[in-house]
């Protein structure tokens, strides 16, 4: 499996670290009990695509967003984390 | 008190004296001349003016990508967006206390010179050692002179660019120079290149 990596180019998938699913985020700090348990714990499973955090450890070291269809582990777009969250 | 010199000794110089000074010329391995080392990572949102001052400085053409680029006795590695390794020949072991007084505000600067051992690979065969070991296309049409890429070789993490056609250099963390340089010699002798040192 290979990754494009926005700044790097093509590079196989043992350059990367997996850290899961993009879509989850922090909920303010007097958000509640349940909503934390729901941001540390819950994840939706889908048999599609997904926007994923990797970390090029062993390339640029940078967070990317990777957009993945979890059936056939098509690529269909890789970002930097800093330009996607923008 | 009395001042100590202590030259600077090449990493991979036991390992290189091994070798003949003839051969078919297909792989020839040498250290480069003795140069700083420092990664310069921008500023948040000073690439522009980063670029800028640096082309006043060193009169050098940054590019934020992962490209090797030279001007004089500089030369840039780009090695993450906004982050480059910068060397510069013949320096001075204090050098880059003046990049980073000269970049303050825009760049952080940080000596790496004593971390990194550089291997400079040339000949015909050194294309094909290189593609033995990273896991990236080192032909010319896809790795150019100017090309530069962070990956891993045998599970060390390396920097490497092509400097001139078919003359590279990587550079890697320098406690594991004898651990490169057995998989340097064991990927040669498998691939029927007997390395030389240049004279």
């Amino acid at each position: 499996m290979r990754v494009k990596c926005p700044y790097c180019g093509d590079r196989d998938v043992h350059e990367f670290v997996y850290r899961g699913d993009a879509a989850p985020v922090r909920p303010a700090a007097d958000a509640g009990e349940a909503a934390f348990a729901d941001y540390v714990y819950l994840r939706d499973n889908p048999a599609g695509p997904i926007a994923e955090h990797w970390y090029h450890a062993q390339g640029c070291r940078n967070w990317l967003v990777v957009e993945r269809d979890t059936r056939s582990h098509a690529i269909a777009a890789v970002r930097l984390a800093r330009e996607a969250a923008r | 008190m009395a001042d100590l010199f202590l030259p600077a000794e090449g990493a991979f110089a036991p390992f290189l004296e091994t070798l003949s000074p003839s051969g078919n010329g297909r792989l020839v391995l040498s250290e480069p001349p003795a140069r700083g080392i420092a990664t310069v990572m921008a500023r948040a949102g000073q690439g522009a003016a980063l670029a800028t001052r640096m082309k006043a400085l060193y009169g050098i053409d940054v590019e934020d990508a992962a490209r090797f680029v030279t001007a004089g006795d500089v030369a840039l590695v780009g090695t993450g967006p906004g982050a480059w390794l910068m060397l510069r020949e013949g320096a001075a072991p204090d050098w880059a206390a003046q990049p980073a007084g000269e970049l303050d505000g825009l760049a952080s600067v940080f000596d790496q010179s004593s971390g990194y051992a550089v291997l400079r690979l040339g000949g015909a065969g050194a294309a094909t050692l290189l593609s033995r070991g990273a896991f990236i296309d080192m032909h010319p049409r896809a790795f150019p002179v100017g090309a530069a890429a962070v990956t891993v070789m045998s599970h060390i993490g390396a920097i490497l660019w092509q400097r001139e056609a078919a003359v590279y250099e990587v550079a890697i963390f320098r406690s594991y120079a004898a651990s490169f340089w057995h998989w340097i010699a064991a990927t040669a002798a498998a691939n029927g290149l007997t390395p030389m040192r240049s004279a």
